[in-house]
């Protein structure tokens, strides 16, 4: 009876032993599949992990403080080196991004910064970023990305540069005229304003001074007409303007000189326009030309 | 008669518009301190002084000649020969240089301004009204100590290092002699 126990025992042991790779391997299953007709073959999710370093930016080049270019662009080019450990040739080529950033202000960019030739695990790439004129000054933030082929990421901001201030104008015309003007004539606006000033850098709220002086006529040297004859403002004609003062610099009324892209040329972003008036003329003065030729001309002056 | 002759004063602007209504004035100067929109000053201690470089563009279409003056801040003048600057139409890097020197008797926390206008010098004549540009820029200028100023440098500072081991090598040299001068003496 109890050998007979014994041979059972050991039966059991040779079967599992047996049946377990059989059912681990899914035999039993393909037999009750093509019993039952049912496939033969099923999916199965394979996690395969293939060891891979993400790669590193481990060097920014220092940018030096740099001036905007008035009513331009200033081109910025430095370098940044990628490092992965699974070697140079392990870094995506095409990845270089570099960004220039601060608060409030449009990101500049260059998305496709061209790189060297990998040396050991190192690659050095070169970007080329333009900085707009109009661009805030302070310290931008340089960010700088790329990534390895297998799209693991690299990214160092750690680095800042310095944007100067550049208080710039441009203005056109510059020389102001009048048609013809008779002695009963009042509140006669320049043929030719108005005086269109762009903020050509990156200067913010400045303020307009204009110094005149007193126009000689140029035959008749003794007869003038008075910078207080005249107005200027920033509505057509300038006739309800700020009055002139000889020699005297004059800020003009509510002119105000705000920093931004000029080229949109609606009168305001980055942009100003003034008026010029004649209020009226001396009534005992000849008549002939008069003009700023004795006495200089007049200033338009950007107060930053 | 009289009356219609007052009536008829004329100027003659036409001439001026022919000449000069086309042309276009640009300049600017670049500035490496100012307070807005962030306080980013000259930083010296008292009794230092520093020259500052202002760089002045001309992107017009004509060149120009610039008259700098300082017209603020009595611890600054013009550091340049002249005050006169021939900037050619596409020059973006004219220098002007301010010398600003700050008291040895400032104290620190003190703020300063520098002011400098830069006017351009017409070289033309006519029109009826000839017009030029001009800015008045400023600067910011904080007294503060030795180790906050922009000339200090951390390279510069004093290390005892040397001196240490200068006298260790003194030391070392005075206790050779006395060796071979005590060796000497035994051989006597």
């Amino acid at each position: 009876m109890i050998k007979r126990g014994k041979e059972v025992v050991i039966f059991l042991i040779v079967l599992s032993i047996a049946i377990i790779p059989l059912a681990s391997a899914g035999f039993f299953d393909d037999i009750y599949k093509k019993i039952t007709g049912k496939a033969t073959s099923d999916t199965t999710a394979l996690n395969i992990t293939i060891g891979n370093s993400a790669p590193t930016i481990t060097y920014v080049q220092i940018i030096t403080s740099k001036n905007p270019t008035d009513d331009s662009t200033t081109t910025i080019t430095f370098n940044f080196t990628v490092t992965d450990t699974d070697g140079a040739g392990n870094i995506d080529t095409t990845s270089g991004k570099a960004y220039f950033q601060k608060a409030g202000e449009t990101t500049r960019s260059d998305l496709s910064c061209s790189n060297y030739d990998g040396v050991g695990d190192n690659m050095n790439f070169s970007c080329t970023i333009d900085m707009w004129y109009f661009d805030e000054n302070g310290d931008w933030t340089i960010n700088t990305t790329a990534k390895d082929i297998n799209e693991a990421s690299a990214e160092n901001s750690s680095q800042t540069f310095t944007y100067n201030l550049l208080p710039g104008m441009k203005m056109a015309p510059t020389s102001l005229d009048w048609d013809s003007v008779g002695l009963t004539d009042t509140d006669t606006g320049s043929n030719n304003d108005p005086v269109i000033i762009n903020n050509t850098g990156n200067d913010n709220a400045l303020t307009i001074d204009v110094t005149s002086y007193d126009l000689e006529g140029e035959d008749t040297k003794t007869d003038y007409i008075f910078a207080e004859n005249f107005t200027i403002g920033i509505t057509s004609q300038g006739c309800s303007g700020t009055a002139m003062v000889n020699e005297t610099a004059t800020e003009v009324g509510s002119a105000i000189l705000n920093r931004g892209n000029h080229s949109i040329n609606d009168g305001s972003t980055g942009q100003e326009e003034i008026f010029s008036c004649l209020k009226g003329v001396p009534q005992d003065i000849s008549a002939q030309s008069y003009s700023s030729a004795a006495f200089g001309p007049w200033t338009i002056e950007i107060v930053s | 008669m009289s009356k219609i002759k007052k009536t008829g004063i004329l100027f003659s602007a036409l001439i001026g518009v022919i000449l000069f209504s086309s042309s276009i004035m640009a300049f600017g100067i670049a500035l490496p301190y100012w307070d807005s929109p962030d306080w980013r000053p000259l930083k010296l201690a008292p009794g230092e002084s520093k020259i500052v470089e202002l760089t002045l563009q001309n992107t017009g279409e004509e060149d120009m000649v610039v008259e700098a003056s300082i017209t603020g801040g009595s611890i600054a003048k013009l550091s340049d020969s002249k005050n006169e600057y021939s900037v050619p139409s596409g020059e973006i890097n004219e220098k002007v240089r301010i010398k600003v020197e700050i008291p040895k008797d400032a104290k620190i926390g003190e703020r300063y301004k520098v002011y400098s206008s830069f006017h351009e010098v017409s070289l033309e004549e006519g029109g009826m009204i000839k017009m030029t540009g001009a800015f008045t820029v400023n600067f910011p200028v904080e007294v503060v100590g030795e180790e906050e100023s922009d000339l200090f440098k951390p390279s510069e500072k004093k290390s005892v290092l040397p001196w240490i081991i200068l006298g260790v090598l003194l030391i070392g040299l005075i206790a050779i002699a006395i060796v071979k001068n005590k060796k000497k003496i035994k051989k006597k």
